[in-house]
């Protein structure tokens, strides 16, 4: 193959190559701007699996670790009845809303379980020994929620689990 | 025959690599799977590139915990996912991949990505790897040495392990193996369908990850030892337009964000270390806390040194050398994966080589590397003291043998080989969940 032909040839390819290429970026420019919505990322983001086991036992399932992140850490901790605590601990990097039945509904989306469960009578939580009427109590850097079912003393409790 | 021994060999690569695949590697030890997914999920359903990275240069990070199998419970580490668009870390093409087919799968949210879903594409496209091994080692070295290549490529426990993961270098390794094939027959019958074959592989390659860029650079080397200046001309240009893709990409999106990334990612730790080369012989870290030592890995690295006159052999391994260590980062084992399927090619080539030559000696201690190693790995040292006696006979044995009868010695490498491929099927047999967490 000569020079001139090698010129040529990569010549046609690339205009080619290149005027489809503009092609697709202006129909991927195009297919963003007609799909892209904040409320549809959103979605993706935090709706959980459609397969996803979702249940009733808030000790079953937990979330691990100590979080690094220079915004803090809570811990929700359930004391259940069948002698099984879950310690969960939680950045405060990705809770967007400080509140306590925020961060309830928000553990029971990433946990599986129905928030209700938690804000609606069936258990008591108390942050800093002191029981937690108001739903909407902002939670602090490092305080610890410990939810027992109602009746139970918590200090009992805590010094079995 | 010889294609049935191909095919078998291809139903053995897959079935070994579809074992277990959602589970070992235990999902969430490398969050990367799933970013990768959610990038090709949130192209097709957002026209946005969403993922995780934890890489500065972007204008903002949305801390999130998304369950995706339950990996907050498990082997996610302490945070909560850094979630970034638009997304630029690597170029968009395995995310298409993986997410692609979980949106075919029913996946509409990032939760929805779980790991028996996104690897599937990857247990084909190792699937596929292991043809490629088989195609580019007979191309250059004979039918033998392809099978055997094959063999020992569809049966290595870091191969196949690691072949399942969704990681860039999975998407490099066929689509540069695709390329060297293409180059290999190029220059055997000077037909320029394969070059351009090989030029559109290597830039492809690096839409997969950047990495890839060694498709490039091995094949311009390749070529210009060839005095072929200008096929590089060519070769060059046509892989190089395929890459300027993600530049273009980068530019639909958001071009300061896209600069500042890849400003950011000069920046990272250069984690590997000066034993980068070391590491890369004796002790592969799967995942950032799984090591799965593999003694293929040794005997090809040995094998290589010896056939390193061969050009198709010395300059990938060299060139994706240099990409490792100019990239550096963290050890992960996925950024060597690359070095597998060409190492092996050197090994399966070494092994027919000491067949016909009669270099028998040489061919069982290369066997005994592996073959040894996964002896260990299958029996506890205390339970192996009662097969002692036999080891110790058997091996002075065999060695005396090939002193003895060559013709025997010859049986004795088959003997060898499939001994060795052998342990690597029931070491795999062992490897589900349970066995996986014992792994340190």
């Amino acid at each position: 193959m000569s020079w001139r032909r090698v010129v040529r040839y990569l010549f046609w390819y690339l205009v080619v190559f290149y005027g489809l290429a503009v092609i697709g970026a202006a129909g991927l420019k195009a297919y963003k701007e007609k799909h892209f919505t904040k409320e549809k990322l959103e979605e993706m983001l935090t709706v959980p699996a459609g397969w996803r086991d979702q249940t009733n036992d808030v000790c079953k399932y937990f979330v691990h670790g100590d979080p690094t992140m220079g915004a803090g850490f809570i811990k929700v901790i359930f004391y259940c009845n069948n002698q099984k605590k879950a310690v969960n601990t939680l950045s405060l990097e990705a809770i967007k809303e400080r509140k306590f039945s925020e961060i309830i509904t928000s553990l029971g989306k990433i946990l599986g379980f129905e928030p209700k469960l938690v804000l609606e009578g069936q258990w008591e939580c108390y942050v800093d020994q002191k029981l937690l009427v108001d739903k909407s109590t902002i939670i602090k850097n490092k305080q610890i929620i410990e939810c027992v079912r109602p009746g139970m003393n918590l200090n009992e409790v805590r010094a079995k689990l | 025959m010889k294609t049935i021994a191909v095919v078998m060999v291809m139903i053995m690569a897959f079935w070994l690599r579809y074992q277990n695949h959602a589970t070992v590697p235990l999902p969430g030890q490398s969050l990367d799977e799933y970013s990768y997914s959610w990038v090709g999920l949130s192209l097709i359903r957002l026209g946005m590139p969403v993922g995780i990275s934890g890489i500065g240069g972007y204008p903002f990070s949305d801390m999130r915990y998304i369950n995706v199998d339950r990996v907050f419970q498990s082997t996610a580490e302490n945070n909560p996912v850094s979630i970034n668009y638009p997304w630029f870390d690597h170029p968009p093409l395995l995310g298409l991949l993986s997410g692609g087919y979980a949106y075919l799968r029913g996946a509409r949210v990032f939760e929805e990505t779980s790991s028996w879903v996104i690897r599937k594409p990857m247990v084909v496209l190792g699937t596929i790897t292991v043809l490629l091994v088989f195609a580019l080692a007979a191309v250059n070295f004979g039918y033998l040495a392809g099978l055997i290549s094959a063999i020992i490529y569809a049966t290595m426990p870091l191969a196949v392990v690691g072949s399942r993961m969704v990681q860039g270098e999975n998407g490099v390794i066929p689509m540069w193996l695709l390329s060297l094939l293409g180059l290999s027959l190029f220059l055997k019958k000077k037909n320029y369908r394969w070059l351009i074959t090989a030029a559109i592989a290597a830039g492809i390659a690096t839409l997969f990850k950047l990495s890839g860029i060694v498709a490039i650079i091995s094949g311009l080397v390749i070529l210009g030892q060839k005095k072929k200046f200008k096929e590089m001309v060519v070769f060059g240009a046509i892989a190089l337009s395929w890459t300027s893709l993600f530049v273009i990409y980068g530019m639909v999106y958001d071009w300061e964000t896209f600069v500042n990334v890849w400003r950011a990612n000069t920046g990272r730790v250069y984690n590997i270390g000066a034993a980068a080369f070391y590491n890369l012989m004796v002790q592969i870290k799967l995942t950032h806390d799984k090591t799965l030592t593999d003694a293929w890995t040794l005997a090809g690295w040995i094998a290589w040194f010896l056939a390193i006159k061969k050009s198709i052999l010395a300059i990938p391994v060299v060139s994706y050398l240099a990409v490792y260590i100019l990239l550096g980062s963290h050890p992960y084992g996925w950024y060597a994966l690359p070095f597998w399927p060409i190492l092996t090619i050197a090994l399966g080539k070494t092994l027919v080589d000491c067949f016909k030559e009669k270099r028998i000696l040489t061919g069982l201690l290369l066997l005994l590397i592996p073959l040894g190693q996964n002896i260990t790995k299958l029996v506890e040292i205390n339970d192996f003291q009662k097969y002692a006696t036999w080891w110790r006979v058997g091996v002075v044995g065999v060695l005396l043998g090939i002193l003895w009868r060559q013709k025997t010695s010859r049986v004795l490498l088959v003997a060898g080989f499939l001994a060795a491929v052998y342990l690597n099927w029931r070491y795999l047999g062992l490897m589900n969940i349970d066995f996986w967490y014992k792994v340190n």
